[in-house]
């Protein structure tokens, strides 16, 4: 039994794999279906008037959809999972089992590994189902596309697991840790709204993929690095506190 | 010359304006068990995290001679989706040290797991979750092993069969062991140190302790003239003190036995009142225990 065994087996075992693929796999159904079917749902529902201020939706509102709702309940899911993995001073018997038998480098490691990993197979499942409901419901978008912006996502990703990790050394509490993280995250994306920083946030990927697929005009390469400096930075700074705490 | 393989120097821990631990000079024997014994809130807990790199002192300094230390905390916990076996062995491999994995089957044996080892934990009772800890720190062959109050809250079984374990490492590990159960101490430990509000009152032998702070005495009943009696033997060197309970009846405390037993009748015979009987008292280890830390 190795600490990697460790990571799959709670990733297995609690079912946190299945929460995340059922998630994104949902939406990502959801997606296409509601890009194609939104106007009769509409009309279904008694709301003929209505159907006139839906915009016409097109191919990339399938995959727009999709990531849309995967940002928002998709990311809650990984932030949680994420915050059990890596509290894992919350139990300091726990906490002691693992401390006086491993470092906090080999300890956290296969914990940030697996939670990323299982999040990036969810995202990756979750955009597949949409890509192909689109392309068999409304019309096949540039493949190219969708890739380069769901690497874009999956860094997003990896920002929100590394903030997870810092908000882990700062409190123990898996609940505490899991809502002040989506409480950063939040907050970071409002301060997107201002203009001359903007460029520079990782909530910027968050724009990449429905760029890249409606073919808009877009400059990402500032929030890439900085999003991979700042994960590097925090999980530099996590496994520093983290070393010097006392449990 | 006795190796000593845990120490600390004047060491010191506050939490804000709490002093758990106040300039304590530990000294730990290579190969024994030494029991931490104290009241609650006597800073056994933060003795061992010290020594088991859990926590930093404030001041002073504190020398553990292995880097193979495991510490057992009160309460042993675990992820409750493993199964014992997979915490007995995530240890052994996190020890890397070349134990077999058949070492993870006989400790399962000796911790009395071996039925209960490839259920998940999360059905353990609490006396199970301890020796099951016990088990994953035994299994990684530690050179020093920290105990918190290991047998505390167990039922008689349970407690045996901890102690029974700790008493299999007496030779191979140095084992330190928190404990308020007095009879726990008695039985497996060698050294014992005692904490009081932080401070070490006393460290060395059992024995010792009890000669110290309690020890031996006499009772001695008389047809009257306790006070004279009592008065007369505390001149004596070897009187640590008298207590006189009637006017016939006088406790004296002693601490040289030997003395006591040359010269105490020949005192009683100066003072010249008639006595009944002289018969030796022994102080209790909770006797001195309670002594030693009120």
């Amino acid at each position: 039994m190795t600490l990697w065994r460790l990571e799959f087996l709670r990733l297995w075992r609690t079912q946190r794999w299945l929460i995340l693929l059922a998630v994104y796999s949902a939406f990502g159904i959801l997606g296409p279906l509601t890009a194609r079917y939104l106007p009769d749902i509409v009309e279904n529902l008694g709301g003929e008037e209505a159907i006139g201020s839906i915009p016409e939706l097109t191919a990339a509102d399938g995959i727009s959809q999709y990531i849309g709702n995967a940002q928002q309940i998709g990311l809650l899911a990984v932030v949680f999972v994420a915050a059990a993995a890596l509290a894992f001073d919350s139990n300091r018997e726990m906490s002691i089992f693992l401390r006086t038998k491993a470092t906090i480098t080999q300890i956290i490691t296969p914990r940030y590994v697996m939670t990323a990993a299982a999040a990036t197979l969810a995202y990756t499942v979750g955009i597949v189902i949409a890509y192909v409901g689109t392309g068999i419901l409304l019309e096949w978008l540039d493949l190219g596309a969708v890739v380069v912006g769901s690497l874009l996502q999956v860094l997003y990703l990896l920002v929100a697991i590394a903030l997870t990790g810092l908000v882990a050394s700062f409190i123990r509490n898996v609940p505490g840790v899991a809502l002040l993280t989506v409480g950063i995250l939040i907050a970071l994306a409002l301060v997107g709204l201002v203009p001359s920083v903007a460029a520079w946030l990782p909530s910027e990927l968050l724009g990449g993929i429905d760029a890249l697929i409606r073919g808009g005009d877009f400059e990402l390469w500032r929030a890439v690095l900085a999003s991979i400096v700042v994960v590097a930075v925090m999980v530099w700074i996590t496994i520093t506190r983290l070393e010097r705490r006392e449990v | 010359m006795v190796d000593v393989v845990i120490s600390t120097d004047a060491v010191s821990k506050r939490y804000g304006d709490v002093v758990a631990l106040d300039r304590v000079d530990l000294s730990v024997s290579a190969g024994s068990v030494y029991g931490l014994v104290g009241p609650n809130g006597a800073g056994k807990t933060t003795m061992l995290g010290l020594l088991g790199g859990l926590r930093t002192p404030t001041s002073g300094s504190v020398h553990v001679g292995s880097t193979s230390v495991q510490v057992l905390p009160d309460t042993p916990q675990f992820d409750n989706w493993l199964t014992g076996r997979e915490v007995v062995d995530l240890s052994r491999t996190l020890a890397d040290n070349g134990t077999p994995e058949s070492a993870v089957d006989d400790v399962l044996e000796s911790a009395g797991l071996v039925e209960a080892a490839d259920r998940k934990v999360k059905g353990y009772s609490r006396g199970m979750l301890q020796r099951l800890g016990l088990a994953a720190a035994v299994v990684t062959r530690p050179d020093v092993l920290l105990l918190d109050e290991p047998a505390a809250a167990l039922d008689p079984a349970g407690r045996r069969e901890v102690l029974n374990l700790v008493a299999e490492m007496h030779g191979r590990s140095t084992v330190l062991f928190s404990s308020h159960i007095l009879d726990d101490v008695q039985e497996v430990c060698d050294e014992i140190g005692v904490l009081r509000r932080g401070e070490l009152v006393y460290q060395g032998s059992l024995g010792g302790l009890i000669d110290r702070h309690g020890g031996s005495g006499y009772t001695v009943v008389m047809r009257s003239g306790a006070d004279a009696v009592a008065e007369r033997l505390l001149a004596e060197p070897w009187v640590r003190g008298t207590s006189v309970e009637s006017d016939h009846r006088v406790a004296v405390a002693v601490t040289d036995t030997d003395a006591a037993e040359q010269r105490l009748v020949r005192v009683l015979a100066e003072v010249g009142h008639p006595v009944i009987s002289v018969s030796p008292t022994q102080s209790s280890l909770e006797d001195v225990f309670l002594e030693v830390t009120k």
